[in-house]
């Protein structure tokens, strides 16, 4: 059975981890030193989690980024997967309701990024995982909706 | 005094509160250990660390305790370790702990987590296995929440 914590001990854990992040001894930007947490953890969560084997393309691999991925991760698929046609491997993956802006009017602008910012480690990892390099930025028109555009730099080995 | 059954008061809270993948948590914690080994390049360091952040979350997790148990206030020591360890560790970690091996005064005790939720999957290298409690981050909870509570407590891993 899948082991399961509660919300609110990961969301008190995630304070400290951005007080941690926002104080680093070696002066790193906090929201590289959350990215970077959180690729990490992205990539050994992919691995975890998905039989690479059964992913044949890249659309699979988007999809199952969107989908199985970010439900393990933020207990809801993305909501809208558009591509852009006219460059090949850049992707924006929508979610009308990202958890991590679920109480942005209480927020400081900082943690907002911090949390944009694990997400987007997240997302680069778990490419990664499936052998994309890619870049992930975030962007917050409407909050609590968020876009994540990913922008691959290399092609993947299938088509 | 009828005792309280905290076995059921954790069960019930943790089944109430909304729950994340636990993969999320120990997956997250290997990677910031990972980084804090890169921050302070000294193991030693990297122990006080984590038990700092603990305390942190200790000193905040206690007020969602109180408002989300529904266990109340602790007549003593012994009935605060009790309930830390029945319905604490149940409603934010999923997992099981008990308190054993009092000392005759009542004002030590062990604590016995089955099934550490931090250390799934991980591995500790040969360098670091004698030195680093990976899992220091608890101790510093443990402290942290006591505190609030008026008790003054060192915790160590054994």
């Amino acid at each position: 059975m899948k082991r399961e914590i509660s919300d609110s001990a990961f969301e008190i854990f995630f304070v400290e981890l951005m007080r941690q992040a926002k104080t680093n001894p070696k002066g790193l930007p906090a929201a590289t030193y959350v990215e970077q947490i959180a690729f990490v953890c992205g990539q050994k969560f992919l691995e975890r989690s998905c039989d690479k084997k059964r992913i044949l393309n890249q659309t699979e691999l988007i999809k199952y980024v969107c989908r199985e991925f970010w439900t393990e991760v933020y207990s809801k698929q993305m909501d809208q997967l558009r591509r852009n046609l006219q460059q090949e491997g850049n992707y924006v993956l929508t979610d009308l309701r990202f958890r991590g802006l679920r109480r942005f009017e209480s927020m400081h602008k900082e943690d907002i990024e911090l949390h944009l910012a694990f997400a987007c480690g997240m997302l680069r990892g778990a490419l990664a995982a499936l052998n994309v390099t890619a870049t992930v930025t975030a962007e917050v028109a409407e909050p609590p909706a968020c876009a994540f555009i990913v922008t691959m730099l290399d092609r993947p080995a299938a088509a | 005094m009828a005792a309280k059954n905290y076995q059921q008061i954790g069960d019930l809270a943790f089944r109430k509160l909304d729950r994340v993948n636990g993969d999320l948590f120990c997956l997250t914690y290997g990677a910031l250990v990972t980084q804090l080994v890169k921050d302070y390049e000294n193991i030693e360091e990297v122990n006080k660390q984590l038990e700092k952040m603990g305390w942190n979350i200790g000193v905040r997790i206690i007020d969602e305790y109180f408002a989300k148990s529904g266990a109340g206030r602790c007549s003593d020591f012994k009935d605060a370790a009790e309930a830390m360890a029945k319905v604490g560790f149940k409603m934010f970690l999923g997992v099981n702990a008990r308190t054993v091996n009092w000392n005759p005064t009542s004002t030590e005790f062990s604590l016995i987590i089955e099934d550490n939720p931090l250390a799934d999957y991980v591995e500790l290298p040969e360098a670091f296995a004698r030195t680093m409690w990976y899992s220091n981050l608890l101790v510093g909870v443990i402290r942290g929440a006591f505190e609030m509570v008026q008790y003054r407590v060192e915790a160590r891993f054994v």
